[in-house]
């Protein structure tokens, strides 16, 4: 049997149904707005954290020289990872071996991609052909980001390798600046066959031969104009040196993420190694993802305040027309007995009830709204992305019972507050209250 | 009766001490009580009588902890309540008084079950099998058992008043408080309401006091006390 | 009226001769750093200063009219390379590459002498030169010009450049940025001599490049064995590198 008080909050609720019918609208739109916007959040979320360990591969932690992550471009002698660092680094990862699922070694440059008529800058990433075949697959990536990792028509790097080991992909972008239109795989042998120049590590201008096999997009609007991808090999080729620029580490589960960091940092200390290491939420490396992150949160924060504040004054609305109507009934219940935390319990009931069944009518809106948002295949640019994916609007259960717990918290708060100042008026002045 | 008893009934179960009470109206200070003394006795049936203004409702929400004297005591069961926090007097008020007002006072979403069972609700101790079982035999002294799912607008005004008195008995109080109880009601109904609370009082030895300036009800009650600018005429 | 019209008419010829002046004094000047019309060759030695790391290379340069030709010699890892200037383009080529790789202007891949600084140098050609000022240097007086260039694919937006009114050779140079910040400081020396029309004229013998903000980070170019050599034209034409 359901207590009297929820009883007699659902008889109240009852008794002005058009002005609960406004708040519980007001509720219902604002959770189920809340929610949505939690879902491509959380969506955005996904998809830049795909791409910056997976598609950017930085992975879930990533090795440095100490101070690289500055110094890199300016002095890549100095501060690549030569066999010995790697060394260093793998001896370290021992004990982890079993949280990860794999490594990869990424060695970055900076240059100039010719087609023979004219050069344009690159930013080059060489990249582990194993890994590549790895990532493409991976479930993350087919997940959040398939359209990053589906171009090509599956191929990857480990493929290509196996033909032609001078095989590089380049955006769609960078081919229509060097004067070849996509799709890439009709281009000739003659047409494919690109240079990259760059400074190597001995400060010398070098060229080496390769051929656009893949094409890619980074993901992000301000490099797909300057990404080029190609084995580590070439890179490597290309700066004339045997060093890295960074070991990535992908995880089984990010769950193990700060205690490892903690445990590599403490070994590199503990043997002098001059690495340092980075997860990918950290700003060194994963600023973009920060950032973007970070303005969400921030847009986000505001539409909830937003909300909040709606529907706290949508809860203090109907809360003070009610206690207007109802002050002689106020005055009832302390004749009674009530004290008058035992009448702002109530009313907050009310408050209460009005709220689960307004949260729970808002779930099931935005449960449609995705639905129908899933079904209608909207795509997206998230900020700073680079072309568009499929707008996931998922409303996360673990958010949304975030979100019910703040509103109920919201809604307690007020009509408390509302309630409690009238309840501690003298009960002779509340008994003869005319009412409204 | 007795000996126990008999020496409880002697004992006053509300008194009040040199009570003054006065009221601001407008920028007149208005003495509603003067320095008022007076007793009540356990198990007794009093009605206060006077003219409007003459302070018996400021008295009853005296007694009832409603509101609070400038000066004087006010003992219920030896215990004074002008001393007592809201919360306290507000667990006082729901133990030991129970209250009948003019206009009923009846909750208009609740039913006549619920209305009753207001005051319970908030004694933690007491189960719902509890509950309801004082409820049902509250409404079976007031003879409303088979209106238990009724609405207050569906009842009679005297029904109505059949229920609050229900009300002010479920929680077995020492003391009754009617402030004109029969004020909106026709005097058959009227007689009938008094004729009520007396049989209760007698059944369940509660003392009850009640207001009215209605002097045909007098003949049915024990004692009456005649209240006078703020001062008992007795 | 009339005076004032004699007044504007008096600017404009000041100005105008001011840059006539300017124009004939860069074309004297470009003379000596290899800039000639005729066929030269030299060879230069650049050693490079740059966050406490020091490296050495040498070039072979043959130069003729607008183009140039620069063959790496050491380091032996860079032996067979060629940076071909045509006009205002530059090539990267090296015996491994199927096609060379063209270069701008701009792109800097020898510490702090550009690519452009290496081959000759055609100043009059890619800048507008205004005379700013004269200055008194050891009792020679010098022209300073402002040389602001024609286009913005020039290896430098603004020059600050020091001409002797004697010899007519460029003492040193400012690189400036577009926004007038020097960045690069430059100083010339004449110690090498070329036979022109009979007569042993200066030719430019080593140029410091040294970095406006960190004085550490220099480039010396020495220039050695200049001649009069005129290549054929074949060797500047980007076909002939893959033949």
């Amino acid at each position: 049997m359901i207590d009297l008080s929820w009883r007699i909050a659902a008889k109240n609720i009852l008794r002005n149904k058009r002005r609960s019918l406004a708040t519980m609208i007001a509720t219902t739109v604002g959770f189920a707005g809340l929610v949505l916007l939690s879902g491509y959040i959380d969506c955005v979320d996904s998809i830049l954290k795909t791409n910056t360990i997976y598609i950017k591969q930085n992975g879930h932690l990533s090795f440095y020289k100490k101070n690289a992550v500055e110094n890199f471009f300016s002095r890549p002698a100095l501060y690549a990872l030569m066999s010995e660092d790697q060394d260093h680094v793998y001896a370290a990862l021992k004990p982890w071996k079993n949280d990860i699922e794999f490594t990869a070694s990424v060695i970055t440059g900076m240059g100039l991609i010719s087609s023979g008529e004219k050069s344009v800058p690159f930013m080059a990433t060489g990249i582990d052909p194993e890994a590549d075949h790895v990532i493409k697959k991976h479930a993350a990536v087919r997940k959040w980001t398939p359209e990053l990792a589906s171009d090509n028509g599956g191929a990857d790097f480990k493929s290509v390798v196996s033909f032609d080991p001078s095989g590089i992909s380049i955006t769609k972008s960078l081919g229509e600046m060097i004067g070849h239109v996509p799709p890439f795989n009709k281009l000739t042998d003659e047409q494919r066959s690109v240079q990259l120049a760059a400074k190597n590590f001995f400060g010398d201008l070098n060229a080496v031969n390769a051929n656009i096999r893949l094409s890619h997009t980074t993901g992000m609007a301000f490099l797909d104009n300057l990404s080029v991808q190609a084995p580590i090999s070439v890179i490597q080729d290309l700066l004339s040196t045997d060093g890295i620029t960074a070991i990535s580490v992908f995880l089984k589960d990010e769950a193990v993420l700060a205690e490892m960091l903690k445990d590599l940092k403490q070994s590199f200390k503990k043997n002098n190694w001059q690495i340092d290491v980075y997860a990918y939420n950290d700003e060194a490396v994963g600023s973009f993802y920060l950032e973007t992150m970070g303005f969400l949160f921030v847009m986000g924060g505001s539409f909830t305040l937003l909300i909040l504040g709606a529907v706290a004054l949508s809860v203090v609305n109907s809360m003070t027309m009610g206690i207007i109507e109802r002050t002689k009934e106020i005055g009832t219940l302390r004749a009674l007995g009530f004290t008058p935390r035992a009448v702002t319990g109530l009313f907050a009931k009310e408050a209460l009830l009005l709220t689960i069944v307004s949260t729970a009518a808002g779930a099931a809106l935005s449960l449609v709204v995705a639905a129908f948002v899933d079904h209608l295949d909207l795509r997206v640019f998230p900020p700073g992305t680079a072309g568009s994916v499929k707008l996931w609007l998922r409303p996360n259960v673990e958010i949304c019972g975030y979100l019910t717990l703040l509103f109920l918290a919201i809604s307690y708060g007020t009509s408390f507050l509302t309630v409690y100042r009238k309840t501690k008026i003298k009960i002779i002045d509340l008994l003869i209250d005319a009412g409204a | 009766m007795n000996e126990a008893s008999k020496r409880s009934a002697d004992k006053s179960i509300v008194k009040l001490e040199n009570v003054h009470k006065s009221y601001m109206l407008g920028e007149t200070t208005v003495n509603a009580l003067s320095g008022l003394s007076f007793s009540l006795k356990r198990g007794e049936f009093i009605a206060l009588i006077g003219a409007s203004g003459a302070g018996k409702s400021t008295l009853l929400n005296l007694v009832g902890c409603l509101d609070q004297p400038d000066s004087g005591k006010i003992l219920i069961d030896d215990v004074d309540v002008t001393q007592l926090s809201d919360d306290e007097k507000s667990d006082l008020r729901n133990h030991k008084i129970g209250f009948i007002f003019q206009s009923f006072n009846l909750i208009p979403v609740l039913n006549v079950f619920e209305n009753v069972e207001l005051p319970l609700m908030i004694r933690k101790e007491m189960s719902v099998a509890e509950r309801s079982e004082k409820v049902r035999k509250a409404l079976k002294d007031v003879g409303l058992e088979s209106f238990h799912k009724s609405l207050p607008d569906k009842l009679s005004g005297g029904q109505r008043q059949r229920v609050a008195i229900a009300r002010a008995i479920v929680t077995d109080p020492q003391l009754i408080l009617a402030d004109e109880p029969t004020a909106n009601l026709d005097s058959k109904t009227a007689h009938m309401i008094i004729d009520l609370l007396h049989e209760l009082n007698l059944k369940h030895s509660v003392t009850c006091l009640f207001c009215s300036h209605d002097e045909k009800l007098m003949g049915r009650v024990e004692r009456t006390v005649r209240i006078k600018d703020g001062i008992i005429e007795e | 009226m009339t005076a004032v019209k004699f007044f504007l008419m008096s600017i404009l010829i000041s100005v105008t001769a001011r840059a006539d002046l300017a124009t004939d004094l860069l074309n004297a000047s470009d003379q000596n750093r290899g800039g000639a019309n005729r066929g030269l060759s030299w060879e230069v030695f650049v050693q490079t200063f740059e966050d406490g790391e020091t490296a050495n290379r040498s070039f072979r340069v043959k130069s003729k009219g607008l183009d140039a030709y620069v063959e790496a010699l050491a380091p032996a890892r860079n032996k067979g390379e060629v940076y071909l200037f045509n006009d205002r383009n530059m090539w990267f080529y090296k015996p491994s590459l199927k096609k060379p790789v063209s270069i701008s202007a701009r792109q800097k891949f020898s510490g702090q002498a550009s690519n452009g600084d290496i081959a000759s140098t055609n100043y009059s050609r890619d800048y507008a030169a205004t005379l700013e000022k004269t200055v008194d240097m050891g009792g020679d007086k010098i022209y300073v010009l402002m040389l602001k260039a024609k286009s913005n694919s020039m290896t430098y937006d603004q020059i600050r450049y020091w001409i002797s009114s004697k010899s007519k050779l460029a003492i040193k140079a400012e690189f400036l940025t577009l926004q007038g910040d020097v960045f690069k400081r430059a100083n010339f020396e004449y110690k090498n001599k070329i036979k022109r029309d009979g007569k042993a004229i200066p030719f430019v013998s080593q140029m410091i490049i040294v970095d406006a903000k960190r004085a550490e980070n220099k480039s010396i170019m020495t220039y050695k064995n200049p001649k009069n050599e005129n290549a054929p034209d074949s060797i500047f034409l980007v076909n002939s590198l893959t033949q």
